[in-house]
């Protein structure tokens, strides 16, 4: 194994940078790209039961700290990915990310794309779409429904990813934990607003949505330490990742593996190799031989 | 974030289509577009066709509504974005179509010292939809087609470009699919720019709805190199 890369639920990925759920990654070529571009491993856009158009302009706001964004959970739903993904073989990790509204249709997504999905990602966490994600995911006890039915649907590991808009973080992942997830993710966008001056009204059409972006890290980084110091089962850090220490940062914080997202946006394509070069010179430069030694050395 | 500006101007160019100049200019590359924003109504993509001016076809709900705005009226504009066109050639050729004519506006107006000659090949369907702004007064040879022969010659201005392809350093071209192709196919993907339109949100490569193959038009375009192209248009 080199020195970047990870054995994660069972799973290996040539680094721990994963591009995160809803970031240029609706079509199997996009992801392809992404691991092209140096992303180890691609976690899909959000597929629900039916297809979606999502939400109308404005559906993006940009800050000087990040992005708030309510795009409304785009995409072509359970049949239309299959039909999309037909004939496609993937030489990386693809963890397929899925929304329900109840654990019953969590399940059926899960069993109708084992045969696709390395891994599934439960969206318990999107803040702004009606019926779903945080909606449900706010409840220790929802989250802990929704894991048992994926895991009864399927034999492949399961991700449950978090979100940070709840007094204690820990109580959902504890649930995920209880209830037989291989790891949780955290976090996803925090619920946020952004108001025009001029037009003196808010500017995104949904009126809310989920901040994220370099803004975002502190929060996103202690959710982390705090999820790692309390769980047996690893953490995948999300949240603002945009540098090569901030990458360092959720590493010895806890976090096994890193989805990485409006960075992207932020920085292009290239930031999966900026950062991987960073890691990389840095574990040179102190003394370690590989990445997996330095997961959660902050936290002793 | 926005910037706020008002329309200083509005005329008619064609039939439906419109000019809309601003109160404020915006520092671009011939091929950026701008985001722009009506509250209440929408946030749609444009081609800055100069640093102060879009121009825009009517052809939903969103134009509509900015067809509609009057002299002082406020638009919110974020932008511009995207990768534009690259200054190549000496002698170049601009092919057209359509309402695709604002990116290659951009390039006649604000390039015009850098090329020896700027050749124009340009069609529309009819003589009423010529949208040619004043464009004529920037190029050094315009070649007009319509489909039906109203005005020009009859035909499509990608025949006149095969004939003449070997007297130009650079083509650029905007408009109809079909015709990029057409473009594309003429020119072997060498030699060639072309400006694509793919349904755009975010305009700033985070939300994937504007994919072209591998490619975020927002983001890789809305220019790409011919060759880029090869397979994917
Ligand atoms: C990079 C780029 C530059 C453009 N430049 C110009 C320009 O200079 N002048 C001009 O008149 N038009 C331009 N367009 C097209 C313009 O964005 C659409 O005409 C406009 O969005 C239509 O909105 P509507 O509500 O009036 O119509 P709708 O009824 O919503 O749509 C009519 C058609 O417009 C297109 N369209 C609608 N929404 C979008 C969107 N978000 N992104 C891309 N295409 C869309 C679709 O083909 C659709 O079928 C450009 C598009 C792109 C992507
Ligand atoms: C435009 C956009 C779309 C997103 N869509 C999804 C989604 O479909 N499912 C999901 O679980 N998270 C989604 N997210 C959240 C991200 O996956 C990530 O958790 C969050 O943005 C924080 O990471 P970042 O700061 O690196 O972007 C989206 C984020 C953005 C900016
Ligand atoms: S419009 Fe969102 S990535 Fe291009």
């Amino acid at each position: 194994m080199g020195k970047l890369s990870i054995k994660l639920i069972g799973i290996e990925f040539e680094n721990p940078l994963i591009l995160a759920s809803g970031i240029n990654d609706k079509v199997p070529e996009q992801w392809i790209r992404a691991h092209e571009e140096g992303a180890g491993g691609v976690v899909t856009k959000s597929i629900g039961i039916e297809p979606r158009e999502g939400y109308d302009n404005p559906t993006i706001v940009e800050l000087p700290y990040g992005l708030i964004n309510a795009m409304g959970l785009p995409n072509p739903g359970w049949k239309g990915f299959l039909e999309m993904v037909e004939g496609y073989k993937f030489d990386f990790p693809l963890i397929v990310s899925i929304f329900g509204g109840t654990p019953e249709e969590f399940a059926f997504l899960a069993e109708k794309l084992s045969e696709v999905a390395d891994a599934f990602e439960l969206n318990l966490s999107c803040p702004h779409a009606k019926g779903y994600g945080m909606e449900i995911g706010q409840k220790p006890e929802n989250v802990h429904e929704v894991v048992k039915a994926v895991k009864d649907a399927t034999d492949k590991p399961v991700i449950a990813k978090l979100t940070p808009n709840i007094d204690d973080i820990t109580k959902l992942g504890l649930a995920a934990e209880r209830a037989g997830a291989d790891a949780v993710s955290a976090i996803n966008t925090l619920k946020a607003i952004a108001i025009d001056v001029y037009a003196r009204r808010p500017i995104l059409s949904n009126k809310v949505g989920g901040y994220s972006g370099p803004g975002v890290k502190p929060v996103a980084l202690r959710a982390v330490y705090d999820l790692a110091r309390t769980l047996e089962i690893p953490v995948i850090g999300i949240g603002g990742i945009t540098t090569w220490q901030d990458a360092v940062e959720f590493l010895l914080a806890g976090a096994s593996a890193l989805q990485i997202g409006t960075a992207v946006s932020l920085r292009g394509w290239k930031v999966f190799r900026e950062i991987a070069e960073g890691i990389e010179r840095y574990l040179e430069e102190e003394g370690f031989s590989s990445v997996r030694e330095i997961v959660g050395l902050a936290l002793e | 974030m926005y910037r706020v500006v008002e329309v200083v101007e509005t005329w008619e160019v064609a039939k439906d289509v419109k000019a809309f100049r601003f109160s404020e200019k915006f520092d671009f590359t011939p091929g950026q577009f701008v985001m722009t924003w009506l509250p209440g109504v929408g946030e749609k993509p444009f081609s800055l066709a100069q640093r102060d001016l879009i121009v825009v076809k009517k052809v939903g709900p969103f134009t509509g509504a900015l067809f509609r705005l009057k002299e002082g009226d406020r638009l919110w504009i974020r932008g511009p974005y995207g990768h534009g066109f690259e200054r190549k050639g000496r002698k170049i050729a601009l092919a057209g179509g359509g309402i695709g004519i604002p990116p290659l506006y951009a390039i006649a107006t604000s390039w015009r010292k850098f090329f020896e000659s700027i050749s124009l090949f340009y069609g529309a369907r009819s003589k009423e939809e010529i949208t040619l702004i004043d464009i004529e007064n920037y190029v050094d040879e315009l070649i007009l087609f319509t489909d039906d022969g109203s005005a020009g010659k009859k035909g499509f201005p990608t025949e006149a470009l095969a004939e003449r392809k070997g007297e130009f350093g650079q083509v650029y071209a905007c408009g109809p699919e079909p015709m990029l192709k057409a473009v594309l196919k003429v020119m072997n993907h060498k030699n060639v720019q072309i400006s694509a339109e793919r349904y755009m949100k975010c305009g700033i490569g985070v939300c994937g709805s504007c994919n072209l193959g591998k490619y975020l038009v927002c983001r890789d375009g809305p220019v790409f190199e011919g060759e880029k192209l090869t397979g994917l248009l």
